[in-house]
């Protein structure tokens, strides 16, 4: 992407579960990079939080080591808050991997090198903001999966990285289709990380005057959906 | 699925919900005057969907919240009418929370977002068959 890249990128993964931290560790696995995670609650219940770090600690050895060596932190609060920024700050990222439920601030975009990668479940620059997946439905489109660089705006970061349609998603109901294109974020983030590693890799652009905001699908035309993803 | 059988799709829902809304309005109820566009209906849009109708649909909510909701849908009656799903989106958001309300039936602002919604989903209606 840049004559300026490390022999190495580090990776880091913002996450709220250390099962998510290792379910993308393993799927990044065959990369030449230099994984890390940092696992926050961001402001979800504390005793919720601590018993779900227990299972996965108790269901991966991986995950207990990668926490003693330091590689990823386990962090009771914030993002944003000071540890979670130490963390980062000390590591000098090249990219983040956005696996949690946080609307970013700049001064935490800002700690990544090249940016925080998002797998957006709606083909960029036409579908930003909610519902997309619905609404490319709707609209006659396809559906698919950008992967692109958040920036402060609702999914109008300016550089796409990788964008995937989806066509063969027939027979599925609008649960299990949001589910499939929910669960292809590791595989995104795989194939985003290995273009980012080209050093003759060049982003699209998206400008903000290419596509248009999206908001919550109502139950009415969420039923037109139902019925378009209802075999023929 | 081709572009005739979605629109085919689309008009059915909107005359199902169009018949829904006929049952809750008073038979002698007509709207008065056609509503301003708003300055930037792209802006107004937002401010529904993102303050003015999660306001109007939490628990607790209350009539305040809900005339503010039907006062921002209705200054977007007019891109309602166009082509732009989005804008008669807000409309059928607004109209499932009032249905959720019913105690708001009653209230001048709910009666006329209810007759101004009745002509949006017929005009519709007319222009897909």
């Amino acid at each position: 992407m840049s004559s300026a890249l490390p022999e190495r990128l580090t990776a880091v993964a913002l996450c709220e579960r250390l099962a998510k931290a290792e379910d993308l560790r393993r799927v990044l696995a065959d990369l030449d990079i230099d994984y890390r995670a940092v696992v926050c609650r961001n402001g979800r219940s504390l005793p919720r939080f601590i018993a779900g770090a227990a299972v996965d600690c108790l269901r991966s050895w991986r995950v207990v080591v990668s926490l003693i060596s330091r590689r990823w932190q386990l962090n009771a609060g914030d993002l944003h808050g000071q540890r979670a920024v130490r963390f980062l700050s000390a590591r000098s990222p090249d990219v983040g991997l956005h696996a949690t439920s946080v609307i970013y601030r700049r001064p935490v975009i800002d700690l990544f090198r090249l940016g925080i990668l998002n797998p957006h479940i709606g083909l960029l620059p036409k579908y930003r903001g909610r519902s997309v997946m619905e609404w490319s439905i709707f609209m006659g489109d396809p559906v698919g999966i950008t992967t692109f660089f958040i920036d402060d705006g609702i999914d109008t970061g300016p550089q796409i990285i990788l964008r995937e349609e989806f066509d063969a998603y027939r027979g599925l109901d609008r649960t299990a289709l949001k589910r499939l294109l929910f669960d292809q974020d590791a595989e995104m983030f795989r194939r985003a990380v290995g273009l980012l590693s080209q050093p003759d890799f060049a982003p699209t652009r998206q400008r903000l005057e290419d596509g248009k905001r999206w908001y919550v699908m109502s139950q009415l035309f969420s039923g037109v959906v139902d019925e378009l993803l209802e075999p023929n | 699925m081709r572009g005739d059988a979605r629109d085919r799709a689309i008009a059915a829902a909107l005359a199902r919900r169009l018949e829904e809304v006929r049952r809750l309005l008073p038979r002698a109820f007509a709207v008065d005057a056609t509503p301003q566009p708003p300055v930037d209906p792209e802006e107004q849009l937002r401010i529904v969907m993102v303050r003015l109708w999660p306001k109007a649909s939490a628990e607790g909510s209350d009539a305040d919240a809900w005339e503010r909701l039907a006062e921002g849908v209705l200054s977007l009656a007019l891109p309602a009418a166009g082509e732009d799903w989005r804008f008669l989106d807000s409309w059928n958001n607004a109209y499932e929370t009032l249905a959720v309300g019913p105690q708001y039936l009653e209230l001048p602002s709910a009666q006329r977002f209810l007759a101004t919604y009745a002509d949006l989903l017929h005009a519709h209606v007319q222009r897909l068959a």
